[in-house]
């Protein structure tokens, strides 16, 4: 009996369903003179977003009908009515009730002139869920060669001078090759190679995760870039070659880079061979990290101890004033497999020569002193790198394996001829050599909600280096030397380097998952420093005081507990590591240096998308980073001919608390971006490094204590795209306050610098003219707790135009200018000028350029930094007047 | 006398009426757009894509859709002399003229110096109305899909340009089609240029000669085979005579895999 009550209730219920009355809404459509209007349109449109839901025409008699659909009932609606040459019409539709409704409309003739309008066939941008298209041909002019020349005009997105790809003011996480990640973060590769007309398309994928597996248990507020190729520039081979003669005698720029790119094959190989300033080795720098790498690993071996850095300036472009003698070559190969797996490898080898003339003036403020350093110092450097990676993985939804072997090659030599007061010019020279290897495997494995990650590093490193100073100031340390000619300090560190790590996911429901990850890390180091000093052939070593024999082995436990909740419009997630952190030191004569550390962290992330156009963004982090365990010592250690360090005290640690967060808006369909960003950070340093200066040497050791440091930034910046008169502008505003402190004799000195940045970016095309300008200015003060105070301002300005000579030729005018005022001073003005005559043979596929820099032959630069309590004057020698004449030959 | 007389009023006030009925009602406006077609014809060989412009012009009740060589075609033969040489331009002779009043597309399609009008009704296409919005130029567009002769577009149509038409024969939307690319990307229609005019109507080009589509294709069937019998044959009303040297390269037929229409 029940069974068939149950039935009939189910019955009831279905037919109750299926009879359920329809809304039709029918009427007729007018004009003002009561005659019938055929092919009027009639749309049904939400009243909450003006989303079309249904839609009909008026038929011979000028009438129309239309089934509302069920299920916006419960919504409020708007019917329209329009046709060409009528107004549109609306009416709010209020009550469903009634089954029919009936709507009838008159509509007001329009004789609004839709004029002649040519249709650009692909939108400038567009967007498609989480993927924003940029039409390569929108932003294209016939003079752009590559595709990084259009990348920086493309609103929203900004290349940094080292060329780092920012996205709303977020650095990207990949760089992809029509979907493949072929240069595994060295992507200025492309962007400077891959020619501008062979690509259609520049996507920005949004909250992008690379690993398919993890996509629905993590989330990623990052964007990725990804370069969909013109069929045309697809199965054969692409590229160019350049080759480039000049004045100073013999100036040359050379190149050849040809490239390949199919569905399962891409190769990008480079050639290069400059003197003439050019830095193509940046081409090879690791632009990302791999962020969704689990293998976390900590304190890699901090390597580089004597390197003399390089003296340089911003402002203006490197090759401004730095000369050079520089081969670069770069293999690049990726092959996908009949199952869709990718091997790749590259190898990277360059040997770099710079060489700068600078003069530099160095002042370190203190309460208690001041120090002063004024000098001028001849660089040289050469340098052989050779570093390359072979990598197999299998990205699938399922499962994602990848094992990568790294190796690295390097040797550089260092000279460095400083004059200054000394009666005799001091010279110092480095000698670094890295050879590392490491691999790491990778696994994950998708199996129901569950998702497990295992992954293995395991890596050797080994970093010989040497300084030798010659007529140095060390005679008053030095004393069991009196008055050494020349001291050398030997360094022979060794890494042994593991990581280990497993995780498991869990996905509760489509919105929540958490997961734990429990890394084991464990680094064994060898450092064995000694400083010896001596007069002509003989040779003191000072193992007292000037000696460090330490193997510590440092082995690290993290926990990271992680809760991620995801929805369209939210991400949230939350991470709590827990570090485990020990240093024990196997050696004979250092005690009570053995140290455990405990650390409690947490790093939470949310992204709000309130609109389609909106979007919120708030990173908040406590996190303690532990130094590399190699930079405790129990003697001096000398890093340069100035600087002495001992960090005879614990193992710094800093303690960083920030909060980053960003207010995002895109209008896609105005092409307008936006983005104000604030973050605020605050940090704690132990130990104290302290200074204490004698004669021009500073003796840096370590002091029981914490310094303290605070940044608090804000910026807005704001992007658009004009189609009517092709022009891109961004302008941008910054304001930082950074406060820090720096001890001097164990005095502390607090000092705050404050810096404003004004920036305004144009890119023009006005019929066959193209204007680029950026223009920036910058205003730094400075001060001090103890009544110090200065402030000076920079404009720096570059003006681009290129002017058509012809069909076939053009005129490049660019100009650098830049200002600089200093309170009291007069101000600095320099101008740098240069013109380039590009004629193209289309016959040959090939641009002639006779380019001249530096017009006005002018000598120096001069460029002025504040950071923290030091401020640096640096003038360098600028590269004189050149000619260069360049045949660049297209393979298309 | 009388007769003639009589023959000449009638058309006089024949003419008076239509005038005035033509003057009575609004001016019509329509609009004409541009677009760039390309067709993978054979999948074998894709990288051999048919491209055409193609002009339409529409209004609220019909539009006419043709290339846009064949359309300067025509404006050139009307206003050219006799001994001018005028070349046949490539490019599709067909033209599509839509009825939206009479729910009816009519194929003109030329043969020799006669052009025949093929009638089928107008197939009405399910769009599903997808929430995206996208600008082109400075129209604002929002996307549609729907499957129409076995392939499935994807459409941008813009709601400020009332007419429900498009090109070829898509067509339903509540806005003119500015974009539409079947899924396979073997075919797509793109708006190049879009203007609008004043006193344009959208008719159907005259003379025509309605037909079947299966006696269409005898005739052309017949043309092919033995062109100089077939002129004989139906050359009756011509003036000029027309000579067709057999040509080798007419017997051979293309063989195409992908035409435009799957079903």
């Amino acid at each position: 009996m029940k069974f068939f009550i149950s039935i009939l209730i189910f019955a009831f219920c279905i037919s109750n369903h299926c009879f359920a009355q329809k809304i039709i809404i029918n009427g007729s459509v007018k004009d003002t003179s009561n005659s019938k209007i055929v092919g009027a349109i009639i749309t049904l449109h939400l009243k909450k977003n003006n989303t079309v839901i249904a839609f009909s025409y008026t038929n011979i008699n000028g009438n129309y009908e239309i089934v509302f659909p069920e299920k916006f009932i419960h919504d409020s609606c708007i019917i329209k009515a329009t046709a060409l040459n009528f107004e549109a019409t609306y009416k709010e539709i209020n009550n469903y009730n009634n089954g029919n409704l009936n709507y009838n409309f008159i509509l007001k003739p329009s004789y609004k002139n839709l004029s002649e309008v040519i249709v650009k066939t692909k939108p400038p941008i567009f967007s498609n869920k989480d993927t924003l298209n940029y039409n390569v041909e929108n932003f294209t002019s016939k003079y752009d060669r590559s595709i990084g020349d259009v990348l920086q005009k493309l609103p929203g997105i900004e290349i940094t001078p080292s060329g780092i790809i920012k996205y709303q003011g977020k650095a990207i996480n990949k760089f992809y090759i029509d979907g493949k990640d072929m240069l595994d973060g060295r992507y200025n590769i492309a962007t400077t190679n891959i020619p501008s007309d062979a690509v259609d398309k520049i996507q920005v994928l949004e909250n992008h995760q690379p690993i398919k597996v993890l996509d629905s248990f993590s989330i990623s507020n990052k964007a990725a870039i990804n370069l969909v190729l013109k069929d045309k520039a697809r199965n054969k081979i692409i590229g160019k070659a350049k080759l480039g003669i000049g004045y100073p005698f013999i100036s040359t720029d050379n190149e050849i880079v040809p490239l390949f790119f199919s569905k399962n094959i891409q190769s990008i190989v480079t050639l290069k061979y400059n003197n003439v300033g050019k830095d193509y080795a940046k081409e090879q720098m690791q632009l990302y990290e791999d962020f969704d790498d689990p293998v976390i690993y900590i304190n890699n071996a901090y390597g580089e101890m004597v390197s003399i850095n390089q003296p340089t300036v911003s402002g203006i472009d490197l090759d401004r004033f730095i000369s050079n003698n520089q081969f670069t070559a770069t293999i690049n190969q990726l092959k996908t497999t009949k199952n869709n797996n990718d091997l790749k490898f590259y190898l990277d080898f360059s040997n770099n020569n710079p060489f700068v003339n600078s003069s530099n003036s160095l002042t370190q403020y203190f309460i208690n002193d001041t120090f002063r350093i004024t000098e001028k110092n001849y660089f040289n450097q050469k340098e052989n790198l050779l570093k390359g990676s072979l990598q197999y993985s299998s990205n699938k939804s399922l499962y994602n394996f990848s094992n990568t072997l790294l190796f690295k090659f390097q040797q550089k030599n260092i000279s460095s001829i400083i004059t200054n007061s000394n009666p005799k010019d001091i010279l110092q020279n480095s000698n670094y050599n890295n050879y590392s290897v490491s691999n790491k495997v990778n696994t994950f494995l998708k199996k129901g909600n569950n998702l497990f990650n295992l992954s293995l590093l395991i890596g050797l490193e080994q970093q010989p280096q040497q300084l030798i100073i010659l007529n140095g100031m060390y005679d008053t340390i030095f004393t069991k030397t009196p008055n050494p000619s020349f001291v050398v300090q030997d360094i022979n560190l060794k890494s042994y380097f593991t990581s280990f790590n497993v995780s498991w996911n869990y996905k509760i429901s489509s919105k929540i998952s958490f997961s734990n990850t429990l890394n084991l890390n464990y680094i064994k180091n060898s450092l064995n420093t000694l400083i010896s000093a001596g007069k002509q052939d003989s040779l003191y070593n000072m193992k007292n005081g000037f000696s460090n024999n330490l193997i510590p082995h440092q082995t690290t436990i993290l926990n990271t507990f992680n809760v991620n909740y995801k929805t369209p419009k939210l991400l949230f997630s939350i991470n709590i590591p827990f570090t485990f952190n020990s240093i024990n030191f196997n050696s004979t004569h250092i005690n009570n240096l053995n140290t455990t550390d405990n650390f409690f962290e947490l790093v939470s992330t949310a992204s709000y998308r309130f609109h389609k156009n909106w979007k919120f963004s708030i990173i908040a982090s406590n996190q303690f980073s532990i130094s590399p365990s190699i930079m405790k010592s129990n003697s001096y250690i000398m890093y340069n001919y100035r600087y002495l360090k001992n960090n005879n005290s614990i193992v710094p640690v800093t303690n960083n608390f920030s909060v980053e967060s960003a207010l995002n808006y895109r209008d896609i369909i105005n092409s307008t971006f936006v983005t104000i960003a604030f973050s605020h950070n605050n940090n704690n340093r132990r130990p104290i490094s302290n200074n204490q200066f004698i004669n021009q040497i500073n003796l840096n050791s370590a002091l029981n204590g914490s310094t303290n440091g605070a940044n608090n930034t804000i910026s807005i910046s704001y992007s658009k795209y004009l189609p009517k008169i092709k022009t891109s502008i961004t302008l941008q505003s910054l304001f930082s306050n950074i406060f820090s402190e720096n001890y001097s004799k164990n005095v502390n000195t607090q000092f705050t610098n404050q810096n404003f940045q004004l920036l305004l970016k144009t890119n023009s095309r006005i019929k066959e003219f193209s204007i680029s300008t950026n223009t920036k200015l910058n205003v730094f003060t400075n001060k001090s707790e103890f009544g110090y105070a200065s402030k000076f301002s920079i404009i720096e300005q570059i003006l681009t135009f290129k002017v058509p000579v012809n069909s076939n030729a053009f005129i490049t005018l660019n100009s650098n200018y830049n200002y600089i005022n200093q309170e009291n001073l007069k101000p600095i003005h320099f101008i740098f000028p240069d013109f380039l005559l590009t004629y193209s043979i289309n016959k040959l596929k090939a641009d002639i350029e006779l380019g001249a820099q530096n017009l006005f032959n002018q000598k120096t630069f001069t460029h002025i930094s504040f950071n923290g309590n030091i401020e640096t004057i640096n003038q360098v020698e600028l590269r004189p007047f050149q000619l260069l004449l360049k045949a660049t030959f297209y393979f298309k | 006398m009388f007769i003639k007389f009589l023959t000449m009023q009638i058309k006089f006030i024949t003419l008076l009426i239509i005038s005035c009925i033509a003057l009575s009602s609004n001016s019509q406006t329509a609009i004409i757009a541009k677009y760039n077609f390309s067709h993978v014809r054979d999948t074998n060989n894709p990288q051999n894509i048919y491209k055409d412009i193609m002009i339409m012009t529409a209004n609220n009740n019909a539009s006419l859709y043709k290339s846009y060589s064949y359309h300067l075609f025509d404006s050139l033969m009307e206003h050219s002399t006799s001994n001018e040489e005028i070349k046949f331009p490539k490019g599709s002779p067909e033209q599509l003229y839509t009825n939206f009043t009479t729910q009816e597309i009519i194929l003109i399609r030329p043969l020799i110096n006669d052009k025949f009008a093929i009638k089928t009704s107008l197939q009405k296409t399910d769009w599903e109305l997808i929430d995206s919005t996208q600008k082109f130029g400075i129209l604002i567009c929002k996307k549609a899909r729907g499957k129409f002769r076995g392939r499935v577009y994807n459409c941008w149509y813009c709601p400020d340009i009332a007419v429900q038409s498009g090109p070829w024969k898509l067509n339903g939307l509540p806005g003119l089609i500015i974009n539409a690319t079947d899924e396979k990307k073997q075919v797509s229609f793109i708006l190049s240029e879009i203007w609008q005019t004043q006193n344009q109507d959208v008719e159907l080009p005259k003379p025509l000669t309605y037909i079947t589509e299966e006696k269409f294709n005898e005739m052309l069937e017949a043309l092919v085979s033995n062109p100089n019998a077939f002129l004989e044959n139906n050359n009756s009303n011509q003036n000029n005579t027309i000579e067709f040297k057999q040509n080798s390269k007419v017997k051979k037929k293309l063989k195409w895999n992908n035409p435009l229409e799957l079903n």
